[in-house]
């Protein structure tokens, strides 16, 4: 595959080799012209423009090429991302191409941690807020995952009511490099203007579910969010779990008065 | 007093013009030192040494004239004259029907041509017909092209 400058060489080369064949033909077509009217003596055929002229026509025409393809292709790389619209009419951004994990730093340390965003179908996510490490609270880094498929990640779905919930669990246990889990949340009901949502995001002792220790308190955060019928796609959850914990989400929308919530483990 | 007038005039005025001067008592003679020029004389041949000899060369037979330091040589298809004439006095004498001025240094025969080579720059290179090559300059180079219609 080739690389940025690869790509940038190219960018450059294809017009410029594109210009010299161009100026080439017609260098030989001019020269057979003006020496067959010599010969002729025949002054009555058309004239054709000299080659200084068309050097700089050439010339022009592939610096205006080479500056749109290198603006393309910073915008393209720049961006990175395509919108889609999903059934329910809403835009959300779909992932186009795989993290570079050779740029993330070896000095992660797998503890637990997460980072909420809300995906709009206008502006792209918005941050909401994250517990831990923040290696992924960047937002443009959220924005490379998709809510249909991500390789490496297994997919489960699941719906409540209204509520669709669909987890991505990282297939790589010793992935240090992406989140261990990814959540979206959807609602497929109707929103009404200015609805209220809280968003406790938790992180459950395993065994504590199971009844066998008692002494670790719950800790969680509830986040206040606010989302508007024109602007509101869906609910972004990634983050990394410890061995021995899980993950619980619940999503509160309080104007509607409905709520649902998914627990999330890696051994599931 | 014996008047003897060499006559520089063109082909189709000569007859009348002697004829005139005749009458009028002045003999023409092509030694003599009183020479009556008509304004747009040209030229049918040129004045040219080769070595200590003095030739009139034929217009027809010139290939290209060329500026070389102090000296101008008239090359024809075979040998190469002198002339004492400077290459502007040559342009102005010379029919511009039949020779053209590509360089600053440089007049050629109009049907001497044998190929042209555009240049990358505002330029011509020439090959003539007795095998020389000569540049059209960027000074020339426009005008060369209405000439010739290229």
């Amino acid at each position: 595959m080739i690389g940025f400058l690869g790509i940038l060489f190219l960018i450059i080369l294809i017009p410029a080799l594109a210009a010299g064949v161009a100026v080439a033909v017609y260098y030989l077509i001019y020269t057979a012209r003006i020496n067959r009217k010599i010969r002729s003596g025949d002054v009555s055929e058309k004239k054709m423009a000299g080659i200084p002229i068309i050097l700089r026509i050439a010339g022009i025409t592939a610096a205006v090429l080479i500056c749109a393809a290198l603006a393309l292709y910073v915008w393209f790389w720049a961006t990175n991302r395509t919108w889609v619209v999903d059934q329910y009419g809403r835009c959300s951004i779909e992932r186009t191409e795989t993290v570079d994990v050779e740029e993330q730093t070896n000095e992660y340390r797998r503890e637990n941690n997460y980072y909420l965003c809300c995906v709009s179908g206008k502006d792209g996510p918005e941050s909401i807020g994250g517990y831990g490490d923040e290696r992924f609270s960047n937002l443009s880094y959220a924005a490379l995952f998709s809510a249909k498929e991500n390789e490496g990640y297994r997919k489960i779905v699941k719906t409540d009511g209204k509520f669709s919930f669909t987890v991505f669990l990282n297939e790589n246990a010793d992935d240090d490099s992406e989140p261990d889990f990814l959540c979206f949340v959807d609602y497929t009901g109707e929103i009404q203007p200015g609805t209220d949502v809280h968003i406790i995001p938790e992180f459950v002792d395993a065994l504590k579910e199971n009844g066998i220790t008692d002494d670790e308190t719950e800790f969680y955060t509830v986040f206040s969010y606010h989302v508007e019928p024109s602007n509101f796609a869906r609910f972004l959850c990634l983050g990394c779990l410890e061995e021995g914990c899980n993950f619980r989400l619940r999503i509160r929308f309080l104007t509607m008065g409905e709520e649902s919530e998914i627990t999330i483990s890696t051994d599931a | 007093m014996f008047v003897q007038v060499k006559l520089r005039l063109n082909k189709e005025k000569i007859a009348d013009m002697t004829e005139e001067l005749t009458a009028l008592g002045i003999d023409i003679d092509e030694n003599a030192e009183l020479i009556l020029t008509e304004e747009n004389y040209r030229e049918e041949r040129l004045c040219c040494k080769e070595g200590a000899d003095t030739v009139m060369v034929p217009l027809e037979d010139v290939c290209y004239i060329e500026a070389v330091g102090h000296d101008v040589l008239v090359h024809t298809q075979e040998t190469v004259y002198k002339t004492n004439l400077r290459l502007y006095q040559l342009e102005t004498m010379l029919p511009p029907d039949r020779f053209l001025r590509i360089s600053n240094a440089v007049i050629i025969g109009k049907n001497t041509i044998r190929r042209i080579r555009p240049g990358l720059s505002s330029r011509f290179f020439l090959t003539l017909t007795n095998g020389d090559a000569v540049d059209v300059t960027r000074t020339y180079y426009y005008k060369f092209r209405e000439s010739y219609g290229i």
